[in-house]
């Protein structure tokens, strides 16, 4: 039992083999307010919550179609959107309901799109995959795997051009680092030194395929520096980290530093969607399942934020358990939303093909 | 003004990125184009405005999505029409659905120049006319300029349009010359009538209104009164005009440079068999290229493009056939 334990942590350690160096930009930056780092906690239990009840209501027949959940992942969702500011641009990915929540969206639309309803942020038309919200500088989630980063970096080049001071950032993973167009715009962002953050989440597999399998090194931060891009590798469990290695990426930025590659690492609980199909894969053996398991013990984001904030006086246990039902109380309320609002008219289905 | 049809497409170029200091121009090669339909606009308007990108054609064409979406009006030149091909993911999955999947948060002012070099020895990989793909994808406009004063307007229409827009200029084309009006605006969406008639209809795409027309004094000669529409833009397709047209002739002939199968005027054509089919008094006739990738010896691609021969053939024969 103990040997296997020590195998585990030792594939642990590997796995999350960090650079060394990373922690020291943190130090740039004056500590979070008491009441910013709660918030932070709010964020990721909000997202937990919300994510939990979507994969129950995809069991349940009740939600059609993919859905991907971020549970495990929240900790860069928060950490990343917490330290953009509001009029800063994010572009999200097929798993993008965290990025959503962090970023501020209204739950009850997000839920209702994710429905299928008319109340929904997209009225309806675009689903878990494509959720998007320009109020809160959301432009919009594709699903195919990197095809969000040349719509990013155009909307960096749009900042640029038009000197708006606001960063774009763009979230992909592990998986998408295999595509073309990361190296394209990678290549792009440099040459411009266009004002974006790539935002890798590397949680090691592909749907199915692990990416020790595919990819020649195991640390794809690496790739940006072929491109002259700086990059970071962090603990992508750690909020705290996330939020502080965002801060000083927005600050090379705005000193005119171009482009940044943050690579997060991090893990995905649940599998690669929702539903009974998806489920069943947990049982086929393509991850270790003890590995999981480790993960979701001791590197859970919000488990570990819960007790660093506890240890250090900033919160009590009462507390947090008063923001669990408060949250609960919030996602409650948007499945009965969602429920209770309308299906699109059929007429929408000829709507806004073309912009009138 | 006379001008040559690549002329046009510098002069309405030169135009909107006068008029609008939002609009900028991507491209490959861009700021020293062999053609010259770029000639001198990086001088005019600067490198911010006029950008070389690397060969990226999924990147260049995504920034110019994410750039439209956040409030620039982008224009892209990929240059030649297969080249389309590699941005395949940005233009299918991105451009054309953004404003339906995100349900109209976003405008779109994108315009997606390509060329199509087809009879000009361009062999396989250079010499397609992929109008018809992009037609069945939802979401994209599609226009066909086959004259200077189209390829002026189209385009300046194509570049302030709100939506994705794909600009096919035709290269066979490139050095016609007309006089061209540079306050006539042309909305994407309207066919125009080349000439009237009153025996046969014949509906072209692209470079074939040029064909078409050429061939007219020996359609007169054979006492064949032919009514030529150009169709002008493919998506939206100003299929009234067409209609109103065969409802008069009751017979068609469509000539595309696109292959033959599911091509614009195969779409054409099943249109109107399912709403004309009793004013019809003849079967329709198609004049495209045929389903063979585009062979590089000169008699080989005459073999298969639709020619002034084979359209001729083509109206005479619907003109003699009798139910």
């Amino acid at each position: 039992m103990n040997k296997n334990i020590s195998r585990i942590e030792s594939v642990i350690k590997d796995t999350l083999k960090i650079n060394p160096e990373r922690a020291d930009e943190t130090q740039k930056f004056i500590d979070m307010e008491n009441s910013e780092k709660i918030s932070l906690l709010r964020k990721m239990i909000r997202i937990r919550r919300f994510e939990e009840k979507v994969t129950n209501y995809k069991l349940d027949g009740k939600i059609l179609g993919p859905v991907h959940t971020c549970v495990g992942q929240e900790a860069v969702n928060v950490g990343v959107c917490s330290a953009l500011s509001d009029h800063d641009y994010i572009v999200g990915n097929h798993r993008s309901h965290g990025y959503m929540i962090a970023k501020g969206a209204k739950i009850n639309l997000l839920m209702a799109e994710i429905f299928g309803k008319s109340t929904g942020t997209n009225g309806g038309k675009g689903g878990s995959m494509h959720v998007s919200d320009i109020s809160i500088g959301s432009l919009g989630a594709s699903g195919i795997v990197g095809s969000g980063l040349p719509v990013a970096c155009g909307a960096a080049f749009a900042s640029q051009y038009k000197n708006d001071g606001k960063i774009t950032c763009v979230f992909f993973g592990d998986g998408a680092s295999n595509e073309g167009t990361f190296h394209e715009c990678m290549n792009l962002a440099s040459i411009w030194k266009l004002p974006i953050i790539f935002l890798l989440e590397n949680n090691g597999v592909a749907v199915t395929t692990l990416l020790k399998g595919v990819s020649a090194s195991l640390d794809l931060y690496h790739r940006a520096q072929s491109y002259g891009i700086s990059s970071k590798q962090i603990d992508g469990q750690n909020v705290e980290e996330v939020y502080y290695t965002v801060k000083s990426a927005i600050a090379s930025i705005k000193e005119g530093k171009g482009a940044v590659l943050i690579e997060a690492k991090t893990c995905r609980f649940h599998e690669h969607q929702e539903g009974h199909a998806y489920l069943r894969m947990s049982d086929v053996g393509y991850r270790d399942k003890q590995e999981v398991n480790y993960w979701i013990a001791n590197k859970d984001p919000i488990k570990l934020f819960s007790n660093k904030l506890i240890a250090e006086d900033i919160i009590a246990t009462s507390e947090i358990e008063h923001i669990y039902a408060e949250e609960n109380h919030n996602i409650e309320n948007a499945i009965a939303y969602a429920d209770i609002s309308s299906f699109p008219s059929n007429e929408d289905a000829y709507s806004n093909v073309f912009i009138k | 003004m006379k001008m040559t049809y690549g002329t046009a497409i510098r002069e309405a170029l030169l135009k909107e990125l006068e008029d609008d200091k939002s609009v900028v121009l991507f491209g490959e090669d861009i700021q020293h184009n062999l053609y010259g339909y770029t000639d001198n606009l990086v001088n005019i308007f600067g490198k911010k405005r006029v950008i070389n990108t690397p060969l990226s054609e999924a990147a260049i064409v995504g920034t110019a999505v994410g750039a439209a979406m956040c409030g620039l009006t982008t224009i892209v030149d990929l240059t030649v029409a297969n080249f389309l091909y590699v941005a395949m993911d940005q233009i299918a999955n991105m451009a054309a659905k953004t404003n339906y999947m995100y349900n109209g948060q976003f405008k779109l002012p994108l315009t997606i120049m390509v060329s199509t070099l087809y009879n000009s020895s361009s062999a396989a990989q250079h010499s397609d006319r992929p109008h018809p793909i992009f037609m069945n994808t939802p979401g994209l406009k599609i226009v066909v300029p086959s004259c200077p004063q189209d390829a002026y307007s189209l385009l300046r229409s194509a570049i302030v349009d709100e939506n994705p827009v794909i600009y096919f200029s035709d290269r066979s084309l490139f050095y016609t010359k007309e006089d061209v009006d540079v306050n006539c605006n042309i909305k994407i969406g309207q066919a125009s009538v080349l000439t009237e008639g009153s025996d046969i209809t014949v509906v072209t795409i692209s470079g074939c209104s040029k064909i078409a027309m050429d061939l007219l004094p020996e359609l007169i000669n054979e006492n064949i009164s032919a009514e030529i529409i150009d169709v002008r833009s493919l998506v939206p397709l100003d299929i009234n005009t067409i209609k109103k047209s065969v409802r008069k002739t009751g017979r068609v002939v469509i000539a595309d440079t696109a292959h033959k199968s599911c091509s614009a005027a195969s779409e054409i054509s099943s249109i109107l068999a399912e709403d004309l089919f009793y004013d019809l008094k003849a079967p329709i006739g198609i004049v495209a290229y045929d389903d063979v990738p585009v062979p590089f010896a000169k008699n080989l691609e005459l073999q298969i493009m639709p020619t002034k021969e084979k359209i001729y053939q083509k109206v005479v024969n619907i003109m003699q056939f009798n139910k």
